[in-house]
């Protein structure tokens, strides 16, 4: 486009803002509706435009791929792998190790509708294996919620530069709606960020030894990494709280949503304005850590009643009740199975409770 | 200004097609376009529809509730036609639709896009060949004519759309496609629209 805009899909989108934030590895293992990921990756491979993007690799399961990004992340190199619920379940084993060991990459999660095999529309049924750590042992993964193509391609570098400097893996928690919905973007012409690795093990002849593992059998050992992973989740907590609010300062009642459901959401918004009800919007952009702080402040402000929209059964809602502790009227709205609600219901549902 | 189109047809129709040409006309013009394509796991046989949502402004959601224009490609798509808009647009390909809607609260435009797309035999492949797969850009171009895009001074614009699309060994085919682009435009310019209820169901 003659305007530097670019017109492609959320997937591309990701795929692309890797690139752009230095990505040097990427270990495939397809799987829709996140395929274009690794598509995007293979074609780009050995361009000149990419001079950092040095390994893209096919794996035969999702457990070698999870495992490649291990052992390339350890070399302090910008990792990256992408997927969706069936793979993303199968990659939970590799992202416990990875919590132990601290190491940074990225992880993208395209949620298609489930448990098992479900569908291949969207859901954000996900959400609470990507924010609580889906795999064993207490660990927390950061965990950031893109609602446009635009964020899908500025996320992977937010992403490496909150993995780097934590040692921690982030997730980017997609759905399929996202991943295949194009928009017109614009790439920011900015250079790829450079960490310091000094913990790496680099291979290099003479350097200090490193040692990533996360096995600690020693208990006094183990206890000791426990407390500075429990830590470090704690100042996460408090310093990476993201959101985005719209007319919410002064609402009656607030719809509380994340990703694609956030953007229906803030048409019913409009809507709601326009028939009189005052209505706001509140989205998270990290779901890990929840913006607890944010949300908090609107209670502060004088809301009361909160709508929480969610493709699944209700699980950011647990987040949305421990954040406001007890204060305010909490609704659940969901749809499943790939669907998404109409703008329209949701505007039919809030007027409904604030009659 | 604010535009959302549903497309709508069965796979091998370029209804997926249909949508980018607009969607990214629209992105050429200075707007902002959103575009979703939703489809089963067959991509060829089954019902394909696509989503764009144009506007000057930043779109809020991609997602189409009311059409004001719907373009139909088959038979089966005519389920769409509930969703539009009142005062709405519908455009459908009469010569795989033999039945019109029952709505009369929307506006009418038929264009046999199957059969203008195979009148172009002599820009097909060499040797002959069905350029029937065209239809698609003959809707393109009747979405140009009633959305009241002057095609004239806009043949440039047509083009570099098709261009973006028709990559590598596909680019042979742009001629054909721009010109059934001018081919479905002038159709729509030169047959009236119908705002009440088709000739059929009055008989």
């Amino acid at each position: 486009m003659m305007d530097g805009r670019d017109f492609m899909k959320g997937n591309e989108a990701l795929a692309i803002g890797a690139l752009k934030a230095g990505l040097n590895a990427y270990f495939a293992y397809p799987i829709t509706p996140s395929s274009e990921v690794p598509e995007t990756l293979a074609r780009e491979f050995k361009s000149p435009e990419y001079p950092e993007f040095r390994m893209f690799l096919q794996a035969a399961s999702e457990l070698e791929a999870i495992s490649m990004v291990i052992g390339a992340a350890s070399t302090g190199a910008k990792v990256m792998t992408a997927t969706s619920g069936p793979g993303f379940s199968l990659k939970q084993e590799g992202m416990s190790y990875a919590a132990a060991m601290e190491l940074p990459f990225l992880v993208a999660d395209v949620n298609r509708a489930g448990p098992g095999l479900g569908n291949l529309g969207p859901e954000q049924s996900d959400y609470l294996q990507a924010t609580r750590g889906g795999g064993h042992g207490g660990y927390r993964n950061i965990v950031l919620a893109p609602n446009s193509v635009q964020e899908m391609a500025a996320f992977p570098g937010l992403g490496f530069s909150l993995a780097f400097k934590y040692r921690n893996p982030v997730v980017i928690l997609a759905d399929a709606f996202l991943g295949q919905l194009k928009e017109d973007i614009v790439f920011p012409k900015i250079a790829p960020e450079r960490f310091p690795t000094p913990w790496a093990a680099s291979g290099a002849r003479g350097a200090e030894r490193h040692v990533l593992a996360s096995l600690h059998l020693d208990f006094e050992d183990q206890s000791r990494h426990a407390e500075h992973l429990a830590r470090k989740y704690e100042e996460v907590e408090s310093a990476e709280q993201r959101s985005d609010s719209y007319m919410a300062s002064d609402a009656d009642v607030v719809l509380v949503a994340y990703g694609v459901v956030a953007r229906l959401c803030r048409r019913a918004v409009k809507e709601l304005r326009e028939r009189r009800v005052r209505a706001g919007l509140f989205r998270p952009v990290t779901l890990s850590p929840f913006p607890s702080n944010d949300l908090k402040a609107l209670v502060d402000k004088g809301v009361k009643k909160f709508v929480v929209v969610e493709l699944n059964a209700g699980q950011m809602i647990l987040d949305v009740r421990l954040a406001l502790e007890g204060r305010g009227q909490i609704e659940s709205v969901h749809k499943m199975g790939g669907l998404l609600p109409a703008a329209s219901d949701v505007v039919r549902r809030v007027e409904a409770l604030s009659k | 200004m604010k535009v959302e189109v549903i497309t709508a047809g069965q796979g091998g129709q370029g209804v997926l097609e249909l949508a980018n040409y607009i969607a990214y006309f629209e992105i050429m013009k200075g707007r902002h376009a959103a575009y979703t394509p939703s489809y089963g796991p067959e991509s060829r046989g089954g019902k394909v529809k696509c989503y764009v949502v144009a506007s000057d402004e930043q779109i809020d959601s991609p997602i189409v509730e009311e059409p004001d224009v719907l373009i139909v490609m088959n038979a089966l798509s005519m389920d769409f036609v509930p969703m539009l808009k009142a005062g709405g647009t519908l455009i459908f390909n009469s010569s795989l639709v033999e039945q019109g809607p029952r709505r009369t609260d929307i506006k009418v435009r038929r264009v046999p896009a199957t059969a203008l797309a195979a009148s172009l035999k002599e820009l097909g492949p060499p040797g002959g060949g069905d350029t029937s797969i065209a239809a698609n850009s003959v809707m393109f171009g009747a979405f140009l004519a009633v959305a009241g895009e002057p095609l004239a001074g806009q043949t440039e614009a047509v083009r570099e759309v098709l261009a973006h699309f028709f990559t590598e060994r596909k680019a042979a085919y742009i001629m054909l496609n721009s010109r059934a682009v001018e081919t479905g435009y002038a159709f729509v310019t030169d047959h009236p629209e119908e705002t009440s209820a088709p000739r059929e169901l009055l008989a």
